[in-house]
């Protein structure tokens, strides 16, 4: 029997990152770049009267009449916000293995994750942002309890030739959740102090909780076979029951692979290991937790366009939720077939893995987008299909090896080809999967993460048709959205080096992302704010030209922007173009086919040196038995195809199904790492 | 015989713990009640009138929102300075723009009122407040975009649209159904009613007013003339969006167009160098005044200071209300109606209106200051040829009506009127009585007929109508 107890603190203060008026890059890169943000607080006269405290930005530069720095001097959304986390967590697990009998065993495990998370926002007066600006204190504390039992039987029968191995095992899994949120907005106190006591006037404060319970089983059995040391089956059959889903679930699974290492070996001497494999099966996903019911909601808030109204402001009251119950959720079910080869040849020297799959996503869960007329925003719904065929290829040579000398290089090519079969209701439907005027969404026959927004009139409707101009030359936007682009890379690859001399080991990973679109909105909205190259560019006119807005600027004029023909004659783009018309800027009415870039990117992912040392002097000078010094420096050079804006590689929502979306997100960091390890 | 012994031990020994394991497998089936939803409560549990002021939060999103802005734009009353509401200022707009109102008229309104109407069948002051909501959010998008789903929504099928002169009359007949409510029903404080506190009169004279609205939108100048003589009687009966609470909170119950320019849009959207303001400006040539009109006060009160949402002392003062329906839309309603049936009638209700704002008006605190404004009766002279309101010597009845449209125009800002009446009395042929407020850019050719419909409808609903351009005119215009 064996017990286990794990206990963690982490704490972090974090920066409020992406489309966040309060965040860093916003406020960063919407800045003149030669303005001194050095002195982001300070005290502003007027009349004699001093008011200390106040918030120096770009737009608000004397620190200001007006609390309201429209966007924040990056060095308060550093210094002055707070944004803090902190985690208790206390992971157990018992488990207890019985062996009844030569052959049998058993096991009980049993075993409780729990946490609890403080979480603490803090933006003092004159933070940017029309629910910050007169002060703004958050407190969050989620506590999570996860309790798990299993039972597994596990029989070895032994039938001469065949071996075989039963399993049967039981699990419940039980899952409490509890989140308790207190807010104060607008202090009447200027203070950097954590505390309720900024403001104790009863509208001046919001209280909100939400609670998530699950419970789930889940009775399985495995049926292992192996003959002649050539042939492995596995066949199991699980069946769950979850609190999510009104029945429960069976899911078949099987496997066989099949080593004919003797009989390649016979063919071709070179082979030195040779096995086929197959697999089968399904694996379900349970729904989200409480979306059965219709209900009333309350907290709720409404608006068209920066101008929200708080039903909590207005005395309370509800709405007939608009998310629409569901009392059909199902399961989303995946099945797979997948086919494998793995083939080794001259006594190992080269290795060679093929998988080919093959998978189909039906009843896939998703919060549908209802037309509104129906009476509701959204239904949770098992409503779409999606199939996935893709291929991978990996193999590893190993160049040389000795007791002191090692050199191998690993390889990995990998392309999946996906598509949206089913959506809802109707084939016109779209489920957004991201967030921003150019997002990332599922639409039948298009792949999924399909970046989607307004672009421009074409001929054919389509973001690849001839463009359809207006009178003086210049694309028109769409009324509607439409597919500007697949994310999706065409393949991936990796190279890896390991080499080692003596004690010293190098590794080197080299990393492929061939095709797939991104769309860089950072850069599309920074020429609206004429911080990028396009609109440095000064050009000086040798002949009479058209703008955006249908003046005509005459010869000699230098401007600027940039000349362009879009098909129908040379056209001026100019301040109207990039800053209040559809070639850059903010929302829903732009033509961002034009920001639609190549995503292909090559980088070293990561490069690592290490040296041991393990002499004898070490061993009795420290009476260690070796020491590791290892450097590590992960994302250090990369080559993009089209670098526009940010990083091609990140996406504003971080890790989500949308993908290609950068938007005033954070760039992957480059970093290093150095560690010592000590064996004694 | 000694290997099936065997076997039969095996078979044992597995046999125990599979048959412990079933046991516990079947015994233990997920209690079905853990899904029941913790967090919201169970519908039938809340009274009918909690859902009133988040459906009449839903319709001030509606009536004085986004798309309220955006027609100020297309009308010469506002200006889009930079980011989002520039590109639409330049006519660059798409049905994104529309989903916000949309959803708000069609899911916020609408659902919570029927739900208001289904579980408090016999509260006839709630039924009569929620079918006159009803009625505002959906006639409000039938104006300005056309036909729109009616006939067939809140059900299970995709709902077809239906023609805008039918939703129109649809929802005239469900005001008349509320007027009816309301008459049968008795007036008590009801606290969750944010627009007229349980007030019966009051709702009966907005649903008249609105009526006169639909009435004026179908050129219907008799019918609209008859409605509003039922309609709201004085300011003091305005449907209005009034903002509460702390001055020290910027957003959820403020002015909604303080609300922008106090988070990061300041400097967006504002109006300085307007037509609205030129006419109102006392120096600049196209001014509007003459020897009885002083409109210094009000221009003053209009004016926004884009460049901070604080500086803001006028119309879009954190307090400040938005007008949804009003005694000032009422009057100029009877006042237009009227003159298109006589100039008399048409003059007297001009001069009531204008000894309304004789004594302050709309103006708040800061700008009713009497040596600012003047609005002196007029007579018909000042309308006959080379009188002070018809200088370049048109009919005398149009000179009115002229006169009439233009202070609806005035007053109009900040409500649909000033869009609304543009379109009508261009598809009427009577484009001499429209403001002449130029076009927003030089590329321009037209003026904007319609607001699009929403894309989430469109991508959602097979029968929604696709592929009209901001200048095809609705069904009432044509």
């Amino acid at each position: 029997m064996t017990s286990k107890v794990g206990y963690s603190y982490s704490n972090s203060n974090r920066i409020q990152r992406g489309s966040n008026v309060a965040g860093l890059l916003l406020g960063l890169l919407r800045t003149a770049p030669d303005f001194d943000l050095e002195h982001y607080k300070g005290t502003y006269v007027s009349g004699g009267v001093e008011y200390p405290g106040r918030h120096r930005a770009y737009r608000r530069y004397l620190g200001g009449s007006s609390t309201n720095p429209i966007y924040n001097n990056p060095l308060w959304t550093i210094n002055e916000q707070k944004n803090i986390t902190r985690v208790n967590r206390l992971i157990m697990s018992n488990e207890m293995n019985i062996t009844p009998y030569t052959g049998t065993e058993v096991v009980l495990r049993a075993g409780v994750d729990t946490y609890t998370d403080n979480r603490e926002g803090f933006f003092p007066p004159g933070s940017a942002g029309s629910g910050l600006n007169s002060g703004a204190f958050d407190i969050d504390r989620i506590t999570n309890r996860e309790t798990n039992y299993d039972v597994i039987a596990r029989q070895n029968l032994d039938l001469g030739t065949i071996s075989m191995l039963v399993t049967a095992g039981w699990n419940l899994n039980d899952r409490t959740y509890s989140r308790l949120s207190s807010y104060i907005n607008g202090f009447l106190v200027n203070t950097d102090k954590h505390t309720t006591n900024v403001n104790t006037a009863a509208e001046a404060s919001a209280t909100h909780n939400s609670r998530m319970f699950i419970r789930s089983t889940r009775a399985y059995g495995v049926l292992s076979l192996d003959a002649l040391d050539q042939i492995f089956v596995n066949l199991s059959m699980a069946n769950e029951t979850h609190s999510t889903i009104s029945d429960s679930y069976l899911y078949p699974a099987m496997d066989m692979a099949y080593q004919f290492t003797d009989m390649a070996n016979g063919v071709a001497p070179f082979i030195s290991f040779a096995k086929l494999r197959v697999a089968y099966g399904k694996v379900g996903v349970r729904p989200a937790a409480h979306r059965f019911e219709t209900l009333a909601e309350s907290g709720f808030s409404y608006s068209s366009y920066s101008d929200p109204v708080s039903v909590g402001q207005w005395g309370g009251g509800y709405r007939v939720d608009d998310d629409k119950g569901n009392e059909n959720l199902k399961p989303e079910v995946k099945t797979e077939t997948e086919f494998g080869v793995d083939l080794r040849f001259l006594d190992d020297k080269f290795s060679l893995s093929l998988t080919s799959y093959s998978n189909t996503i039906a009843d896939m869960l998703i919060n549908t987008t209802l037309a509104p007329s129906k009476g509701f925003d959204s239904q949770y719904a098992n409503a779409a299909t999606m199939t996935n065929d893709g291929l991978e290829i990996d193999g590893s040579w190993d160049v040389m090896s000795n007791a002191t000398q090692g050199v191998e290089l690993t390889f990995n090519w990998s392309k999946n080809d996906n598509m949206v079969t089913k959506l809802g209701a109707n084939e016109n439907e779209v489920l957004y999967l991201g967030s921003g005027s150019v997002n990332s969404v599922a639409m039948v026959g298009y792949p999924i993460g399909t970046l989607y927004g307004t672009g421009s009139q074409t001929d054919n409707g389509k973001v690849d048709g001839k463009l359809t101009l207006n009178a003086n030359g210049f694309p028109q936007i769409t009324s509607t959205k439409i597919a500007l682009g697949d994310p999706n890379p065409d393949w991936r690859g990796t190279l890896g080096l390991n080499a080692q001399w003596k004690n010293l080991a190098v590794n080197v990973l080299f990393e492929h992302s061939q095709g797939g679109d991104y769309s860089p909105r950072t850069q599309w909205v920074l020429r609206r704010f004429g911080t990028t190259k396009d609109t440095e560019n000064e050009v000086t006119l040798t002949k009479d030209l058209k703008n955006f807005d249908g003046n005509t600027i005459p010869s000699g004029t230098t401007v600027r922007g940039k000349i362009e023909n879009f098909g129908g004659g040379d056209v001026l783009l100019d301040e109207a173009w990039y800053r209040h018309g559809i070639g850059g800027g903010f929302g829903d009415n732009q033509a961002y086919n034009f920001a639609i870039f190549d995503a292909t990117y090559s980088r070293i992912r990561e490069l690592s040196m290490s040296y041991t040392m393990n002499s004898d002097a070490l061993r009795g000078a420290t009476g260690l038995n070796s020491l590791t010094f290892t450097a590590t420096g992960r994302n250090l050079f990369a080559w993009y195809k089209e670098l526009v804006g940010v990083d091609p590689g990140v996406n504003v929502g971080g890790i989500q199904t949308g993908s290609g979306l950068d938007y005033f997100a954070n760039p992957s960091t480059k970093s290093f790492l150095f560690s010592v390890t000590a064996d004694f | 015989m000694k290997t099936q012994t065997k076997r039969f031990k095996t078979m044992k020994h597995i046999l125990a713990p599979l048959t412990a394991i079933a046991l516990i497998a079947t015994g233990c089936d997920v209690d079905k009640s853990i899904n029941d939803n913790p967090n919201e409560i169970t519908l039938s549990d809340v009274d009918a009138r909690l859902f009133l002021n988040g459906a009449q939060l839903a319709n001030v999103i509606v009536q004085v929102g986004h798309l309220n802005r955006i027609s100020g734009m297309f009308s010469g009353q506002l200006i889009g300075f930079t980011s989002l509401y520039s590109n639409i200022y330049g006519y660059s707009l798409s049905t994104v723009e529309s989903n916000g109102v949309w959803r708000r008229a069609y899911t916020g309104v609408v659902t919570n009122a029927r739900h208001i109407i289904e579980s408090a069948p016999d509260d006839k002051l709630l039924v009569g407040i929620a079918k006159v909501l009803e009625a505002n959010a959906i006639g409000t998008l039938a104006i300005l975009m056309g036909d729109v789903p009616y006939s067939e929504i809140g059900g299970t099928v995709d709902p077809k649209f239906d023609g805008q002169k039918s939703v129109l009359s649809a929802v005239t007949s469900l005001l008349d159904a509320a007027i009816s409510d309301l008459g049968s029903a008795s007036s008590r404080k009801e606290s969750y009613d944010i627009y007229f506190g349980g007030d019966k009169d009051k709702w009966i004279a907005a649903a008249y007013t609105l009526k006169a609205r639909y009435a004026l939108a179908n050129k219907d100048y008799s019918g609209a003339l008859s409605a509003a003589n039922s309609g709201i009687g004085s300011a003091a009966g305005d449907m209005l969006y009034v903002p509460r609470g702390d001055a020290a909170i910027n957003s959820g119950d403020k002015n909604l167009f303080y609300t922008i320019l106090a988070g990061s849009r300041t400097g967006d959207i504002g109006n300085a160098g307007s037509y609205l303001l030129e006419i109102l400006d006392p120096s600049n040539a196209k001014y509007r005044g003459n020897a009885k009109t002083n409109e210094t006060a009000r221009h003053g009160y209009y004016t926004i200071d884009e460049s901070s949402a604080s500086g803001n002392t006028g119309v879009i003062e954190q307090f400040e209300p938005q007008p949804m329906a009003t005694y000032t839309e009422n009057q100029l309603i009877k006042a237009e109606a009227s003159a298109r049936s006589g100039f008399a009638g048409g003059l007297a209700a001009l001069n009531a209106y204008r000894a309304w704002l004789a004594g302050g008006g709309r103006l708040n605190a800061n700008f009713d200051v009497a040596a600012n404004y003047k609005y002196d009766p007029y007579v018909e002279a000042d309308f006959e040829a080379g009188g002070m309101e018809n200088a370049d010597n048109i009919s005398k009845d149009n000179a009115l009506l002229r006169e009439i449209i233009e202070e609806r125009y005035v007053s109009g800002f900040g409500s649909y009127m000033p869009f609304n009446d543009q379109r009508r009395l261009r598809g009427a042929g009577e484009t001499a009585l429209i403001p002449a407020f130029p076009l927003n850019t030089a590329a321009a050719t037209q003026h904007v007929e319609r607001i699009p419909y929403a894309q989430d409808e469109i991508s959602s609903n097979p029968n929604a109508i696709d592929g009209l351009t901001l200048y095809d005119k609705t069904e009432v215009n044509k």
